[in-house]
């Protein structure tokens, strides 16, 4: 690992303006960071910590970014309001990485793509050059399987699918400035020199994450299958949260994680629900319209099937 | 850089660079050489260490974020039971669980702050509880037999778990 800088802030606003300097990463836990720094996949001339900022009072809408994912996973409320993110925070990683990662780590943490991750491998979002995915002969088994366009990754967040399907915002810093934004507009499409697949401007921070309860939010799912029974990645994970009112779906809410280069607002899967008794019929509709929809490289094909029957798992979890 | 921290109990300042792991301070700066570097990537869990309190593994943790943590290495787990020895490692021993060794550090850490947060967990839970912790020996079953015994000798009022 090479030498930098290491500078503790003491507020967002002074580890953002810490930031505005050239070649500077921030870092809470730093858990995914560290990986990276290890591998030489980026080598910043600064490191700002951001794990002893003090965290504003508690709201029980408003997460800090700071929070860790054991914390969440243990929060009464979470569980109770938002089972979604309970779920994705209790299954994520390993005991230890959720006593230190934290839920703004996990939002934006980079994705496990092979080529991205091996300093030297062809790799767009480093340096512009082919995706090693989609060279002839690359390996593509976890990749995406919608919104393929320069570069094949897959993206990792567990907690991004729950949060969008529950409906929430992020509040971002930089400086004195604050703004607030639906968490699907934080993530955009894959550019060099932009790892993690955020669009934050620079210096800018994700400082915490907005929630607001409601029967939708009450009845979530978060459901993910990974290769392995411990510590993995999702291959594919679904999250959805469904209001019923009179039997029929009045609102809904699905998002889907490693399935394309950002979590994904699964439209078609809504559009197909909306309005509609949730029963076995419309379920397997929805499903289907996940399946059609999806456009999977040469070896992840069967990433498509566990998406279909994901859907159907979680829809059918709320039909109450 | 200078990192103040306490360490098994004990006040400690270590002069360090700036990219340095808790992991390579703890063994090449305070020869503590109990906790192991695995796979140096979070992955195996052969460096869990307390940081106040909570198992982490210590290979993704830069030292100098510890100013002012209070951790506990499998060096200090024991302190203040018979002998030095937690009741998890001697229920390794008793059990004979234990290979080459080289994840059983970790392992025990982790099976100390399982046991202590949820004493009433079955076998199933307790896989849970460790699977951020690797043995390549694949030697689970009796290490899983050795955590089972420490759990049910907490609850039956044998000594707490708790030495963070």
């Amino acid at each position: 690992m090479r030498s930098f800088a290491y500078l503790r802030a003491e507020s967002f606003p002074a580890a953002s303006a810490a930031l505005e300097t050239p070649e500077s990463l921030p870092k809470a836990a730093g858990t995914d960071l560290l990986d990276l720094l290890k591998e030489r996949v980026v080598e910043p001339a600064a490191l700002v910590d951001l794990s002893r900022i003090e965290r504003a009072q508690s709201d029980p809408g408003v997460l800090s970014a700071l929070a860790t994912l054991a914390e969440l996973a243990e929060d009464e409320g979470i569980r109770r309001d938002f089972p979604a993110l309970h779920a994705a925070a209790r299954q994520a990683a390993t005991p230890q990485i959720r006593n230190r990662g934290t839920l703004g780590g996990n939002l934006c943490q980079v994705s496990r793509c092979p080529y991205l991750r091996r300093a030297g491998a062809s790799c767009f979002k480093r340096d512009g050059s082919p995706c090693g995915a989609l060279l002839p002969g690359g390996f593509d088994r976890t990749h995406a399987i919608f919104d393929v366009g320069p570069c094949a990754c897959a993206h990792p967040s567990s907690l991004a699918p729950a949060l969008i399907a529950l409906g929430a915002r992020v509040r971002l810093v930089r400086g004195e400035e604050r703004r607030v934004l639906a968490l699907e507009e934080l993530y955009a499409p894959p550019a060099p020199g932009r790892l993690g697949d955020v669009a934050l401007r620079p210096g800018e921070l994700v400082e915490a994450v907005l929630l607001e309860a409601s029967p939708r939010s009450r009845n979530s799912v978060y459901l993910e299958m990974r290769e392995r029974e411990s510590f993995d990645f999702a291959l594919v994970s679904v999250a959805a949260a469904v209001e019923l009112r009179e039997g029929r779906v009045r609102s809904v809410r699905v998002a889907c994680g490693a399935v394309a280069p950002r979590p994904r607002r699964m439209r078609e899967v809504e559009a197909a629900l909306r309005g509609r008794p949730l029963d076995a019929e419309s379920i397997a509709g929805a499903a289907d319209a996940a399946r059609v929809a999806a456009r999977p490289l040469r070896s992840n094909g069967f990433k498509a099937t566990i998406l279909h029957r994901l859907c159907v798992r979680a829809l059918e979890e709320l039909r109450q | 850089m200078r990192t103040r921290l306490h360490v098994n109990g004990e006040a400690r300042e270590v002069e360090h660079e700036p990219q340095e792991t808790l992991l390579s301070l703890l063994r090449y700066r305070l020869g503590l050489t109990g906790s192991k570097e695995g796979c140096g990537e979070g992955e195996c869990g052969a460096c869990t260490v307390f940081v106040d309190g909570a198992p982490v593994v210590s290979c993704l943790v830069l030292a100098a974020q510890c100013e002012g943590a209070q951790v506990t290495t499998i060096e200090g787990l024991g302190r203040g039971h018979p002998d030095g020895l937690h009741p998890v490692q001697r229920a390794f021993i008793e059990t004979g669980a234990v290979q080459c060794g080289f994840c059983i550090p970790g392992i025990i850490m982790a099976a100390a702050d399982a046991i202590e947060r949820e004493p009433d967990a079955d076998r199933e839970s307790l896989r849970r509880l460790v699977a951020g912790n690797l043995c390549r020996c694949t030697g689970y079953t009796k290490i899983l037999d050795a955590i089972e015994l420490a759990r049910a000798r907490a609850r039956s009022g044998g000594p707490p778990c708790s030495t963070k």
